[in-house]
């Protein structure tokens, strides 16, 4: 088959771009962690595994990762049921309720656990006035599964009902026909049914537990994988192989899981079979219909009611030591407009531009990995998809080591002094989602519509911009919006890679802010920005994919 | 042995009836057929004696008692769904010992049961497979054999054939046909073939639009239509809409005729000047001598002919300006009709089934 030269030098063009910012970054980070002195050596991860410490930060980070799915499990389950299986009067808000503590980034949503939960948090201030006593929930590593389990259920929420969603509504009648129903229904039929998504849900949720930073450095826990990667270089140096061992290991378990949640998605038993007629639940009404609510309240308020706190946190003046907010001002809105508008002018700049760079590289490499015929394509594919599996520390590690001591031609300086390098950070770490979005919309486009137009004289270059390029926008632009969000609310890898303060976005000032007690205003005013910023794209979403707006969360 | 009963049974989705005034009765040991077109509300039918569905109107008797509140899984009904609906996560063998585990019977007598049903499918060798690994027929048989094994009173079946091929489908047909009368168990077919209903059915019910129009055996249905939807949906008809003259129709739109066209039928069951439709089934008209000495004998001009194998589908203009569709034998070294040729056939005063419109 004659390959095209245009299409040939696209695919080099894009192929070069993934080796530099993401395959090489990452290959010398492995590098180093199994080298001493230029020789191959398993000295160092031998040695990871003889510190207390560093054994400690693993066992720690799985066991949160294990204790957040299951804590998870418990408030994403029921809820998951209910909201594919039953309907009853403002089921939709339900459902978008149940979304938002993606929402809120979970650092924020550590700040305002504090508020609410912490030492001298509203519940402790009440328990301790009531029965002399507190309870440490945001202490030390327990903090940090609660925060991740309340703001990480939604994916295990999303994915589960959508493979209950996906059971053939005969599969359950034939049980019932057969003499088995209610709950026996459910633990023979139903959930083994749902098991590849909610097993799909719980690994993409642990993924994101352990690649989460920003979560323990605000709870000031760091006896974890994520937080000692970052230690390790920012105080012991670029030098220090312990950094880079860790970061093995933290890609290493990533990997596996989502080798593992793509494994239990693709089993194609699961999915060939012939499905019956759509589901029509019965509307709950009267006393159902509250006891259905009553649920929703009981499962949700946990995960929802820390991030009122910050909102009330913005707006006050004083809050410690109080129930509620005893002085009431605008004034943190206006220090972080006024005084530091930077922060939110670069989170703007910087995430639009990684979200407009995802969306070209997107439709690009799905029309090559879809459409084209190069050899190699099966390369870009992985180069595309492992960033989902890579942590931010991680690739942040990378950068720096590739990146720190090379000026670039015509720049005069290092990537890594510039504000570039976090646009090209997010925009590696986020371009997954494009190119799935793109990739998922081509599949479904014929290839009879681009052949008809290749037949009406248009080269395939020609075709792509005038026939599938605008078939694609809609689910290009879903993914773009949630790179764009996903982006403005990053921490792991922006930490490491802001050149200076004032080049740093939203979430590097909530984090600074946060250190200081007087930052603590202005830092859940930026805070509510982010929250707004986000739900705003959020909205976008659904309105752009409709009825498939959780599928950027899914796998 | 089971007998179901329908009384009056009406059900609504929303403001649209999908059934409307439905009485029935299947009588032990029947092979009762639901027959219809698409969106009739045969599945609704069925789905209503099994119990996901409750009527908004009448009652429901299986063996004489009214089962209203119910539910589908103490109906003690074997349901078969047209997708078969297997689970994925469960082996062959586990299939078919779902029920019996619901049932609480003991494990020796489930393993048994178990290879009792597989045998009765013939599907020995096949208990550790999944349903992705099996074929179409094979799925069919697994579902069968999970509702069978636990000796349901009655069996429900919703188009179980019409996922399968051709021959495949012509296969189970001898299969079902078997186990019924192994079995011996009532059991209700849900089909819109009607070549299907006529292969197993030991009596057929015909819906329309939500409602029955008529019930029979095949032969009665097919024989002897009660009205024009019948006649049209159980094969091929020529219909003649004419008027009662004594023990004859005048049929309309021969007037270029001499004298009209005028079919002798067996029973007028109206009085002179009653408006009818003749129905008269293709292979009902049959290819006479010219001289022969027959009851309503025609002559006619061939204008096409399509050959079905022992027998001619032919197109007959007859004088005065109608059109009739035959089938005409051709065994026993009968000449076969040929385009242009002219014909003398003959239908038997029996054979014309008078619909009183
Ligand atoms: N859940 C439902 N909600 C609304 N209307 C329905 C529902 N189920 C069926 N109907 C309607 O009721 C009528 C009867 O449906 P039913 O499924 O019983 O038809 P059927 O005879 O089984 O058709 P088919 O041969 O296509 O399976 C149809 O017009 C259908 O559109
Ligand atoms: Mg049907």
């Amino acid at each position: 088959m004659l390959i095209r030269p245009g299409q040939a030098a696209l695919f080099v063009v894009i192929l070069a771009l993934l080796v530099v910012f993401i395959g090489y970054p990452l290959a010398r980070v492995l590098i180093v962690a199994v080298s001493s002195d230029g020789g191959f050596t398993l000295a160092h991860l031998v040695a990871f595994f003889q510190r207390g410490l560093f054994v400690e930060a693993l066992v720690n980070t799985l066991v949160a990762g294990a204790a957040a799915v299951v804590l998870g499990s418990v408030v994403a389950l029921p809820l998951a049921l209910l909201l594919a299986r039953v309907d009853f009067p403002g089921r939709g808000i339900a459902q978008t309720l149940a979304l938002l503590p993606l929402v809120v980034p979970p650092f924020v949503g550590a700040v305002a656990f504090q508020q609410v939960l912490g030492r001298s948090g509203v519940v402790n201030l009440f328990l301790l006035d009531t029965f002399g006593t507190t309870v440490p929930f945001m202490e030390g590593l327990t903090g940090v599964i609660l925060v991740q389990a309340l703001h990480y259920f939604p994916f295990i929420l999303v994915n589960t009902a959508a493979s209950l969603a996906g059971i053939d509504p005969a599969a359950e009648e034939a049980a019932q026909s057969l003499g088995c129903h209610g709950v026996r229904l459910l633990w023979r039929v139903t959930l083994p049914l749902a098991l590849p998504g909610f097993g799909a849900g719980a690994l993409l949720a642990f993924i994101r537990v352990i690649d989460d930073l920003g979560t323990p450095l605000m709870l000031n826990y760091t006896k974890m994988l994520a937080p000692q990667a970052y230690l390790r270089v920012t105080t012991v140096g670029m030098n220090d192989a312990d950094g880079y061992v860790i970061c093995v290991i933290l890609v290493a378990l990533s990997l596996a899981a989502l080798v593992a949640a793509k494994a239990l998605l693709g089993r194609g038993d699961w999915a060939s079979l012939a499905r019956g007629p759509e589901r029509h639940p019965s509307r709950l009404r009267g006393a159902r219909a509250w006891a259905a609510w009553a649920l929703v309240a009981v499962l949700l308020i946990p995960a929802l009611v820390p991030h009122l706190g910050i909102v009330a946190l913005s707006v006050s003046k004083v809050w410690s030591f109080s129930y509620l907010p005893t002085r009431f001002t605008l004034d943190n809105y206006g220090e972080i407009l006024v005084r530091t508008p930077h922060f939110v002018w670069n989170t703007l700049r910087y995430a639009l531009l990684a979200a407009g760079i995802d969306v070209v590289l997107g439709a690009a490499i799905a029309w090559l990995l879809v459409r084209g015929r190069m050899p190699g394509r099966g390369v870009l594919d992985m180069l595309a998809t492992v960033p989902l599996a890579v942590p931010g520390v991680v690739l942040a590690i990378g950068y720096l080591r590739v990146f720190h001591d090379w000026d670039v031609p015509g720049l005069g300086q290092p990537l890594t002094a510039t504000w570039l390098i976090l646009v090209i950070a997010y925009a590696a770490r986020r371009l997954p989602y494009t190119v799935r979005a793109a990739y998922a919309t081509m599949q479904q486009l014929h290839v009879s519509m681009e052949e008809s137009a290749q037949s009406l004289g248009a080269p395939p270059g020609r075709t792509f911009l005038r026939i599938t390029l605008p078939l694609l926008t809609r689910g290009l632009v879903a993914g773009g919006v949630v790179a764009f969000i996903t982006s403005a609310v990053e921490l792991a890898s922006t930490i490491l890679l802001v050149p200076r303060i004032e080049l740093g976005p939203l979430s590097y000032g909530i984090y600074i802010y946060m250190q200081s007690a007087v930052g603590r205003g202005p830092g859940a005013a930026l805070g509510v920005v982010a929250i707004v910023l986000v739900a705003v794209g959020t909205w976008v979403i659904n309105r752009l994919a409709g009825r498939n707006a959780g599928a950027a969360w899914r796998l | 042995m089971t007998s179901i009963e329908l009384r009056a049974i009406g059900k609504r989705y929303g403001a649209a009836w999908a059934l409307r005034d439905v009485s029935l009765r299947v009588e032990p040991g029947e092979f009762f057929t639901l027959l219809g077109p698409s969106g009739c509300g045969k599945t609704t039918a069925l789905r209503l004696i099994a119990g996901f569905l409750d009527p908004d109107e009448g009652e429901i008797l299986i063996d004489g008692a009214d089962v209203r509140g119910v539910p589908p899984w103490r109906r003690d009904l074997g349901l078969v769904f047209q997708n078969y609906a297997l689970w994925p996560h469960l082996s062959v063998f586990e299939h078919v010992a779902f029920g019996l585990r619901e049932r609480h019977v003991p494990r020796a007598e489930r393993t048994a049961r178990v290879r009792e049903a597989l045998r009765l499918v013939s599907l020995e060798g096949f208990e550790h497979r999944r349903p992705s690994q099996l074929s179409g027929g094979q799925q069919q048989r697994v579902a069968l054999a999970r509702t069978l094994v636990l000796r349901p009173r009655a069996l429900l079946l919703d188009e179980p054939l019409s996922n399968l091929d051709a021959t495949l489908r012509a296969q189970m047909r001898i299969e079902l046909r078997r186990l019924h009368r192994e079995l011996g168990i009532t059991t209700v077919f849900v089909t819109h073939d009607q070549a299907e209903a006529m292969a197993l059915s030991t009596r057929v019910a015909v819906f329309d639009r939500g409602a029955v129009i008529q019930v029979g055996t095949p032969a009665e249905v097919y024989r002897r239509p009660r009205t024009r939807f019948v006649a049209e949906f159980l094969g091929a008809a020529n219909l003649l809409s004419g008027t009662v003259q004594g023990d004859t129709v005048r049929v309309h739109g021969a007037e270029g005729r001499r004298d009209g066209l005028r079919l002798r039928v067996a029973d007028p069951a109206a009085g002179d000047g009653a408006p009818v439709v003749c129905v008269v089934r293709p292979e009902a008209i049959q290819r006479v001598a010219s001289g022969a000495a027959v009851a309503n004998r025609l002559d006619a001009t061939v204008l096409t002919v399509v050959y079905l194998g022992g027998r001619h589908e032919c197109e007959l203009a007859l004088a005065g300006g109608l059109t009739l569709r035959a089938e005409l034998a051709t065994h026993g070294g009968a000449e076969a009709p040929k385009p242009g040729e002219r014909i003398v056939v003959a239908i038997a005063p029996e054979d014309v089934v008078l619909l009183i419109e």
